[in-house]
């Protein structure tokens, strides 16, 4: 069942297409990747499914509606983002950051409610931040902060997630760890699209692979029927071995190759 | 989460306005016991202390905290706005700009024509300075953008004022506009009162309307408005209320600078950095500070009166640059 629908999406930045004529068509309960290469679209994507560009072009529907419809808070209830390389500018404590994912649920002047509680608390054990509640997110380490920030999107308890490189810039470890809060999300019943640049990571925990390039929707699948030699050297110009474990699919790229004749403009 | 902190930094806050504003009754030229401003206040007779309690010191002390609060209410709203703790209502030019106004309403003789032509003219300053900066650097400008054009803004009012007093008719008239515009709060009536409290009440409800919006905007621009946040509607809430509430300060008192930036960053720690909750007690923290230094400005007064505007500028600006010093790591 269709749960959020892009139809014919069309981007223009000044003169640049940064998307042309993507769809895309995802249920409730997937994980998709969205994986190219820089400047393909995945960010421009991303933000217009968030409400952040509004498309030329093409429409956006949530349950078959069209999004606009949707008010600014009500679409912030059902929508949460993750902004790549997010970041906190004052001192706040890690769980008033976390708390402030509730705000499209409390009216302009209630206080937080035992409902906003269990929200925070629990965003906070999945992100495994419950321990850095009391310091101020500027003094936390990257991989810290980021999981922070993670905990923020989850306490709204959205439906979509859409997260911007959610796992860039964390060590092996809280790469696993996020892509685990992501799968275990899925499973739950929501629909969570993430932009990732490390391949085995996308074909292992993701149910389906979106693959943009120059702004055109490249390949579009399950892991195993996306990650194929001819769609990455197609997609990302490069060799890549794809070796096909008993946990999953690993991708290892390898050299890079000459772009075969016809494949759109990098 | 929010305990009773906030409720006990709220209570210390009105503990100490009361405090000084009983103070502020007290202290002038002619001392009074605390027991002769509270008879002076519950059963105002003829007498001279009821008159200089009611007719002088009174509209003094509430002007002051009136004035304090829309500067630190308007100094917290701006520093949550542009996310930088260095930004002040005078930063955006709205000082400046009501400063103009309010020079040529003294070099037309405005000003003689009537209590409320100052104001009037200070707060047509505050608002054209609002809609040249959103002209200038538009609905969805950036924090640097924002304050550039403000900081032009700031520059280009300056010059102009520096012009009318240049063109002053006479030495007396340069003098009265340049002693004016350090700020001060004596020989003030009721009358100035009711004519800016209307538009300062304005201008305060909209800036703390505006507080949930704040907190949003602290995980930056773009998470804001996924978050419900409709940024264009917060930032033309927060400016104008800026506009009203700032410009109607500085049309009655004159400029009286530092005190945006000074209290909203004493208090901030104490409502643990939330830009929300830091404005109301910003307005509160600001009513203080601006009464004490209107207290200190008259202890320090013999013969020739010490502007207040001068008293919060030597408090304020080594506050300024040791902010500056701390955070000079962090603002590059």
């Amino acid at each position: 069942m269709t749960l959020l629908d892009a139809d014919g999406l069309v981007v223009r930045y000044g003169a640049r297409v940064a998307l042309d004529g993507v769809s895309l068509s995802v249920g409730k309960g997937t994980l998709v990747g969205l994986l190219g290469p820089n400047a393909s679209g995945k960010t421009t994507l991303l933000r217009a499914l968030a409400g952040l560009v509004r498309p030329e072009a093409g429409a956006i529907r949530l349950d078959g509606e069209p999004i606009d419809a949707l008010g600014a808070r009500a679409r912030a209830r059902r929508i949460a983002y993750l902004e790549q390389g997010a970041q906190c500018h004052w001192p706040l404590s890690a769980e008033r950051v976390v708390a402030l994912g509730r705000l499209a649920h409390q009216g302009p002047w209630s206080r937080p409610t035992a409902a906003d509680g269990r929200a925070v608390a629990t965003a906070m054990a999945r992100c495994d931040v419950a321990a850095l509640a009391a310091r101020p997110v500027t003094t936390l380490s990257g991989g810290e902060a980021a999981r922070v920030l993670l905990a923020r999107a989850l306490a709204a308890e959205p439906d979509i997630l859409l997260a911007d490189e959610p796992v860039s810039h964390l060590d092996p470890y809280h790469q696993i760890g996020v892509m685990e809060v992501l799968r275990r999300l899925a499973d739950e019943g929501a629909l969570v699209i993430a932009v990732l640049h490390d391949l085995s990571l996308a074909a292992r925990f993701c149910d389906r692979l979106v693959l943009l390039s120059a702004g055109r929707l490249a390949a579009d699948g399950p892991p195993a029927a996306v990650m194929t030699a001819a769609t990455l050297a197609r997609v990302f110009s490069i060799s890549a071995r794809v070796i096909d474990a008993e946990d999953g699919l690993y991708v290892l790229p390898q050299r890079r190759v000459e772009r075969p004749a016809g494949a759109a403009p990098r | 989460m929010s305990g009773r902190r906030p409720v006990a930094l709220h209570t210390a806050l009105v503990v100490a306005l009361i405090a000084v504003a009983g103070l502020s009754l007290m202290v002038g030229p002619a001392g009074l016991s605390p027991a002769a401003v509270w008879q002076a206040l519950t059963a105002p007779d003829q007498a001279p202390a009821a008159i200089i309690v009611y007719e002088i010191r009174l509209p003094r002390t509430i002007l002051g905290a009136m004035v304090g609060a829309s500067l630190g209410l308007g100094g917290a709203a701006l520093q949550g706005l542009l996310r930088n703790p260095l930004a002040e209502p005078g930063i955006i030019g709205t000082s400046g700009a009501a400063a103009l106004g309010a020079s040529l309403a003294f070099y037309y003789g405005l000003a003689e024509t009537g209590v409320g032509a100052l104001p009037l003219s200070g707060m047509a300053g505050a608002l054209i300075a609002v809609v040249l900066l959103f002209a200038l650097a538009g609905r969805d400008a950036s924090p640097l953008t924002l304050i550039l054009s403000g900081v032009a803004i700031a520059s280009f009012a300056g010059a102009l004022t520096a012009l009318v007093v240049n063109l002053a008719p006479s030495p007396y008239a340069a003098l009265e506009i340049t002693f004016w515009l350090l700020g001060s709060l004596s020989d003030r009536s009721f009358a100035h009162v009711t004519l800016a409290a209307p538009f300062m009440v304005a201008g305060w409800v909209l800036m703390l309307s505006g507080g949930r919006g704040l907190g949003a905007l602290s995980l930056g621009e773009d998470t804001a408005r996924t978050m419900g946040v409709a940024l264009g509607a917060l930032r033309l809430r927060l400016m104008l209320g800026i506009a009203l509430a700032v410009g109607a300060a500085v049309s009655v008192s004159g400029a009286i600078g530092f005190v945006g930036l000074v209290v909203p960053h004493l208090l901030r720690p104490l409502v643990d950095h939330q830009p929300g909750r830091l404005l109301a007690v910003s307005a509160l923290g600001g009513a203080v500070l601006v009464i004490a230094a209107d207290i200190a400005a008259r202890a320090l007064s013999s013969g020739i009166e010490i502007r207040l505007g001068v008293v919060t500028a030597l408090i304020g600006a080594p506050f300024f640059l040791m902010l500056i010093y701390r955070l000079r790591g962090s603002l590059s």
